[in-house]
Formats: C-alpha cells, sequence, structure tokens
C-alpha cells in the first residue's frame, strides 16, 4: 500500500505523558489507560468536535457585545467619551493616523472574526468527514493557532492606557465591559484551537477503505 | 494490517466506561449566552425615553455629544438636532436614562448651559471646556410628556428650591432684573424670577421668589422696597445715604421687612406685594390709623414741601400732606394753612395689653381726642422749625409752650385744627430787628468828632517825647565818640592792607595775568606743532615738495 499508514490504522496509541506504545483493544466504550504510567489514553483528543463547537459557539456569542459595548470610557476636560472598538479605528483613521487604524482593525476586528469562521469551517468539514484540500486545512488550523494570541492587542493597549491615564479630573481612561467580552472572544478562540484536533482532519481518508473500522471508532471520539 | 505490532508492545489497560458524561465543555457556550442575554435585556431596559425639545437656536448643541444634566448628573444625550419645518426654531431629539422617565412631567424645563456673567454671579464656568449642556428642572405634574420647549435661558430658581414666589406691583423696573437678590436684613434671600407689564401698561408686575426659611417672615403686612445703588437724600433731616449691599449698588436689589409691631399671618403664596421706593417709606405706620389736622401759621411757609416731616421732640409723628393760603377767613390776617397727617399709633408706646390703643382694631376717636386736648391744654403748639440753615427746609415740631395761652383745639372744623406757635426763626428774626432799630439811634457822628480829636492830641505827645529822645543822645555821646574815632581809623589801615594782599592773589593780579598769557601762548605752539605733525603723517612728500595746494 502507498498511502501512509497511521498509528490508528495500526491498531497502536502513544501515552501522551510517558510515551508508551501500547496496543488499541479495540474493545467498545472504553477508556484505556497506559500500561505504564496509568494515565489515560486515547487516540485522539476525547470530546475534540463537541469542545470546538461550545467555545466557538460561546465565543460567536461573546464577539457580539464585545464590538457593540464600548471597549473603553475617556474622561477629560472636555467631557467623557465611550469608545467601541470600530468607533476607535474610525477615529483613528479620520485623525490621520491610518496605519495604526489598520493595525487594530486587523488585530482586534478581523483576525478574531477570520478564527472564528476558520474555526467553524474545519470543525464543519472534519464532522461532514469531507476528504478534500487536507493539506491546505492543516496549514489554515496551524495559522489559526499561531495568529490567536496576537488579536489580544487591543486588551493590552487598553490595559497600558488605564494604567497611565489615571489623572483624576483632568483625563482618566476606564476599560468598558467590551473589553471584557472582547478578551473572552481572544481566550475562547484560543481555547477552540487548542482542542480541534488537527488530525481529525486527515481521519476520512481511511474511512471508506474500511467502512467497519470506523464504525467501531466512533467511541474513541467520546 | 491487522496485528503487525510486534510483541513486545503491550495491551493498554481498560476500564470500565463511566457512566454519564456530562458534556461539560457546553457550560461555557451556556454561560456566553447567558451573559449576551442578561446584556442585552439590560440594554433593552435601560434604554430610556427618546423626547424632543424646541430650542430657539442650535448655540453649543452637538448631536452624540451634548449631555443632559439634572442636578447635574448626566441624565441623556442629544441624539440629532434638525431644523423644524418651518425654520422657525430647533428640534433636539435627545434620549434620556430610563430613571429619568418619570422626571419628564408636564412642567419640566430645559435649557442650555453655558457660561454667564450677570452683575451679581459668575455661572457655568465649566462649560467653557466640555462645552455647553442641556439643563433640567424635573417639574412637580403628575402628566407625563415627552415634547418640550427649550428656556431661553436658566431659570434662576429651580423647583427643588423650597420657598415660595410672590408678586410685586411696582411703577418702574428701575436696576430690577431677573436674577436681582431679595434681602431680609441684609441677608441674601431671594430673586427676581420675571417680570412683565400689566394688560394696560400701568404698572409692572414682578414676580419673586423667597427662599425657605425667609418665606416665613414674609406676611401679609410685609413691605418690600427697592434697594437699587445707593438712596442718597438731603431732606430736613441732613444727608442720608442707605444701601443695602455692594451687589445691589453694582446689579439692584430688593428688601423686605415687616414692622415689629405686626402681628399678621404669613402670606399665601403668589400673594401681591406693592413694591416702594425706598425704607423709609416701606417702614411707615400703615395709613389705615392716620388723621389729617389743619395749622394755620401766620409766617412764611417757604421751604415748607409736602412730605415734610412732623416731628414731636426728634419722633416723626407724620408728615405734611398739603400747603395752601388760607384767604376766606379772615380779612386782615392772611395765613397759611398746612395741612398734616398724624399717625396715632406713634404717639405710644408698644400695644399694652390692658390700655386702649390708638392704632389696631381697638383705636377709638374719642380716646385720642380727649389724648391731644389735655397735651394742649399743658401747652403743646405746633411749630414751624428750620430744618436744615444750609437749605432751608422747614419742618413741623409740635412742643410745648408752657407760655404759650389759650389754644383750643378745634374740632368742629373738617379736618380739625390745632393751635400753633410762630416760629423760632420768625422770633429770631423779630428780635434781630430790634437790635438794628437800636442801632440806629445810636449817635454815630458825635462819637467820631471825639475820637479825631482825641487822636490829634495823642499824635502831639508822641513828638514831644520823640525830642525828649534826642536831647539825651547828644548829652551823653562825646567822650564815647572820640574813642570810636580811634578805633575806626585802625580798622582802616587794616582794612587797607588786606587788600593789598589780596590784590596780589587776585585773578586779575598783573603776576597772574601775564602766568595765564604764557600758558596760552605755549599750548597754542603745541596745537601748531600738532597740526604740523599731522599733515606730515598723511602728506610726508611735502617734507620734499611743499605743501599741496588745495584744488578747488
Amino acid at each position: 500500500m502507498s498511502r501512509p499508514v497511521t498509528a490508528r490504522e495500526a491498531g497502536l496509541l502513544s501515552c501522551h505523558v510517558c510515551g508508551q506504545l501500547a496496543r488499541n483493544p479495540r474493545a467498545s466504550q472504553q477508556r484505556l489507560r497506559c500500561p505504564r504510567c496509568d494515565a489515560p489514553m486515547h487516540l485522539r483528543r476525547p470530546a475534540s468536535i463537541t469542545t470546538t463547537w461550545a467555545l466557538l459557539v460561546a465565543s460567536v456569542l461573546l464577539y457580539i457585545p464585545a464590538n457593540v459595548l464600548p471597549m473603553m470610557t475617556t474622561a477629560s476636560l472636555m467631557g467623557s467619551q465611550e469608545d467601541t472598538i470600530m468607533s476607535g479605528v474610525v477615529f483613528l483613521w479620520e485623525s490621520g493616523s491610518w496605519p495604526l487604524a489598520l493595525v487594530v482593525f486587523f488585530a482586534s476586528v478581523m483576525v478574531p472574526l477570520l478564527k472564528i469562521l476558520a474555526l467553524i469551517y474545519l470543525t464543519a468539514s472534519v464532522q461532514s468527514r469531507s476528504r478534500r484540500r487536507l493539506l491546505q486545512r492543516t496549514r489554515l488550523y496551524r495559522l489559526v493557532e499561531f495568529v490567536g494570541r496576537w488579536s489580544m492587542l487591543d486588551i493590552y493597549v487598553i490595559t497600558i492606557l488605564v494604567a497611565l491615564v489615571q489623572f483624576q479630573g483632568i483625563a482618566t481612561i476606564q476599560a468598558g465591559p467590551a473589553a471584557i467580552a472582547f478578551g473572552a472572544v481572544v481566550v475562547l478562540t484560543m481555547f477552540a484551537a487548542m482542542s480541534f484536533d488537527p488530525r481529525l482532519i486527515w481521519d476520512p481518508l481511511s474511512d471508506p477503505a474500511d467502512p467497519a473500522e470506523s464504525a467501531h471508532e466512533r467511541p474513541a471520539h467520546d | 494490517m491487522t496485528d503487525p505490532a510486534p510483541p513486545a508492545i503491550p495491551v493498554a489497560t481498560v476500564e470500565a466506561p463511566r457512566r454519564f458524561r456530562i458534556p461539560l465543555v457546553w457550560i461555557i457556550p451556556l454561560v456566553a449566552a447567558l451573559i449576551g442575554l442578561f446584556l442585552a435585556v439590560r440594554s433593552y431596559y435601560e434604554q430610556g425615553p427618546v423626547i424632543s425639545i424646541e430650542f430657539r437656536t442650535g448655540v453649543g448643541l452637538e448631536p452624540g455629544k451634548t449631555r443632559i444634566k439634572y442636578k447635574d448628573v448626566d441624565v441623556g444625550q442629544i441624539v440629532s438636532v434638525t431644523l423644524a419645518e418651518d425654520g422657525s426654531h430647533v428640534v433636539a431629539t435627545a434620549r434620556l436614562a430610563k430613571e429619568a422617565s418619570r422626571l419628564l412631567v408636564d412642567d419640566t424645563r430645559f435649557w442650555v448651559v453655558s457660561a454667564r456673567v450677570s452683575g451679581s454671579s459668575v455661572s457655568g464656568l465649566e462649560t467653557l471646556l466640555s462645552g455647553a449642556y442641556v439643563g433640567m428642572d424635573a417639574g412637580k405634574s403628575q402628566e407625563a410628556r415627552r415634547k418640550f420647549v427649550a428656556l431661553p435661558e436658566a431659570p434662576v430658581v429651580t423647583f427643588d428650591i423650597p420657598g415660595r414666589h410672590f408678586s410685586l406691583e411696582a411703577e418702574t423696573l428701575g436696576s430690577i432684573n431677573v436674577g436681582t437678590p431679595i434681602y431680609y436684613r441684609r441677608i441674601e434671600a431671594g430673586q427676581v424670577t420675571g417680570f412683565k407689564l400689566d394688560e394696560k401698561g400701568k404698572h409692572l408686575d414682578i414676580r419673586i421668589f423667597i427662599k425657605a426659611p425667609y418665606d416665613r417672615f414674609v406676611t401679609t403686612d410685609t413691605r418690600f422696597w427697592n434697594a437699587s445703588g445707593v438712596d442718597v437724600k438731603l431732606g430736613a433731616e441732613g444727608i442720608q445715604v442707605n444701601t443695602e449691599s455692594a451687589t445691589s449698588i453694582l446689579a439692584g436689589g430688593l428688601a423686605f421687612q415687616t414692622p415689629d409691631s405686626s402681628v399678621d399671618e404669613p402670606a399665601p403664596a403668589d400673594h401681591v406685594f406693592a413694591l416702594l421706593r425706598n425704607r423709609d417709606e416701606a417702614l411707615k405706620q400703615p395709613s389705615s390709623v392716620r388723621q389729617q389736622y389743619l395749622l394755620r401759621f401766620s409766617e412764611s411757609v417757604r421751604g415748607l414741601s409736602p412730605g415734610a416731616p412732623v416731628d414731636f421732640r426728634g419722633i416723626q409723628l407724620g408728615e405734611v400732606v398739603a400747603v395752601h393760603p388760607d384767604i376766606g377767613s379772615g380779612a386782615g390776617d392772611l395765613g397759611m394753612v398746612v395741612e398734616v397727617a398724624i399717625f396715632p399709633g406713634r404717639m405710644q408706646a408698644r400695644p399694652d395689653a390692658g390700655k386702649p390703643t390708638f392704632f389696631g382694631k381697638d383705636y377709638r376717636d374719642k380716646d385720642f381726642r380727649s389724648f391731644i386736648d389735655r397735651l394742649i391744654a399743658r401747652g403743646m403748639r405746633a411749630q414751624l422749625r428750620n430744618g436744615n440753615l444750609v437749605t432751608g427746609q422747614l419742618y413741623v415740631a409740635f412742643d410745648f409752650f408752657p407760655a404759650a395761652k389759650g389754644g383750643k383745639a378745634d374740632w368742629s372744623s373738617q379736618p380739625p385744627s390745632l393751635p400753633t406757635q410762630r416760629g423760632s426763626l420768625d422770633e429770631l428774626q423779630t428780635a434781630l430787628l430790634r437790635i438794628v432799630e437800636k442801632l440806629d439811634k445810636l449817635p454815630l457822628d458825635e462819637i467820631g468828632q471825639d475820637t479825631r480829636k482825641a487822636i490829634v492830641g495823642l499824635g502831639r505827645t508822641v513828638d514831644e517825647l520823640e525830642n525828649l529822645v534826642k536831647r539825651i543822645d547828644s548829652l551823653v555821646g562825646a567822650d564815647v565818640r572820640d574813642t570810636l574815632g580811634g578805633v575806626r581809623e585802625t580798622l582802616a589801615e587794616a582794612r587797607a592792607v588786606i587788600a593789598d594782599s589780596r590784590k596780589l592773589v587776585a585773578s586779575d593780579a598783573p603776576l597772574q595775568q601775564d602766568l595765564r598769557a604764557t600758558l596760552q601762548e605755549v599750548s597754542r605752539t603745541a596745537q601748531a606743532m600738532r597740526h604740523l605733525a599731522d599733515s606730515l603723517d598723511r602728506h610726508p612728500e611735502a617734507l620734499l615738495r611743499g605743501k599741496p595746494e588745495d584744488k578747488p
């Protein structure tokens, strides 16, 4: 056979803790433990799709208040002002510092949105056991995992501003409720990316060759 | 493929499956959904009412920026500002906080707050930096309302200040304006809130507001007067300067006070008072208890004007109402009749429970008449007196003249007349006339001649005295004169010696003159040498060729 053999197809699994290779007893509804260090063993990350879906739904829900509610409140002698992410971008753009506006727009609006969309696409395609564009999807996953931490930029800026600009009576900056929601979105998408098991992208390759195998493969996902 | 693993690989331990596995991870989206739902519900319920306010102009109104503040607390924001359809005013739409919805009643007022400087105060300075905002004053009505018309400027008194409104009726406005302070014993107790002409334009209706707790000092008998500026009065009492406070000098002011004897009830809100010209006028006894009398004087009444005081040993009892000549009564005796008003209440000390009073409810005319009769029997008369020597103002004084006889009050005439006494100035005049007459009778010519004779005799005596002194002088002189002569010669010689020596040293002495001439010559030589050196320096060839000729 020219196509590569996976550990699962070989009926083997390795311990994530001590690296011990073990044979899969292939019992249904089973929970496996490492014969050497007694750590739980599994072929694929357990409940990967479910967890990813749950976290994605949560982050989609929180993405709305993160963009609608004010991100920070600037109170100065000139009066107080509440800024959402988009109004901040618009303000930066209109005041001429459009490179900064672009950075904020990409880091705070586009990246979380694209990340969520990418994860939804990945999870949905895995769940439908799609066999198309396997390599591109794996690359997309790597990109999502890498880019995730950078969308905390807005939160960093606000944290610094809130800490620095505290001149009572002249100017104060306070974080708004959107900051919490936005932070939660970023963290949740990072967790979603982590819980997604990229090996699942490649699993459908072995499906048609051995449909019976996949039938008793299913419980392992739980 | 089924069993390619080397035998060294152990089989994983199989554990019994857990009975239930609740997918804990779904709690996260559930919590997120709950949070989102909570935020949505909260923002839905927090969304307050939308109102529209009509403004005359859009000065200071910026959509999305201008705040609406009630008691300096943010309650809303202007959302949009549009012109009215007919372009006569500006309509601003505002979104208010939910808590503010019960403040939006029929008499709620809105106005634009911006920096304002008036005569007595500076307000709204914070708006210079933050921009104008819309002020709000919640009304007391129960009827809800969503459309309002803004006031042209901030109201002086807001609904939340306890106190009462009253009205004042005035002839002129003077320096009174909206916001003019009202003083009670020099404490600022209220403000003018507005004024308008009455329908006929005859007088002004000034609305005032008296703050609690001062409003309970406003009784139905309270007098209000204009305390604007400085009240300088030149009357029979001399110069009087009255003022209420520095602010009232600059910006005008009103004042009120209730007479001490007043026992009236607190005035109801919106009671109408008369605004009097000044404090004196305001604090006079009420005119309800006043009596008119006629006084007949035989002397001139020049300087006596209506309003002049009627005085009893320094206490003002009343005032002159009118002065007119009395032609009809007697043929030869032309008198001047002065009509005066007396306030009987001022003739008595504080009201005493047991005794009858000359004012108030149980005032009886008969008591007062017998009282006056008794006084006249003891010699009380009216007299014209000079109140001010500079201006010649007269006033009417009542005083006791034990020498006066035969006077009686005539209660039959209407109004009754009282006996008078010639004025003190009049008496002084007659006394002076008498002195002048006596002076006139003196033999001034004879006295003058006698005096001249005496002076001539005195002159002769002085001449003789002079001769006597001369004679004494010649007798004593001889010896002393010789000695003095010798001394004088010696002194003259000494003076000559000094003069000679001085000549030697003097500036015009020949020695000095010669020396000075020599020195001047030397100086001139030196100057010539300098010229020569100078010209040689410039034209060294002159040594060989001679001086170059000046060319024209």
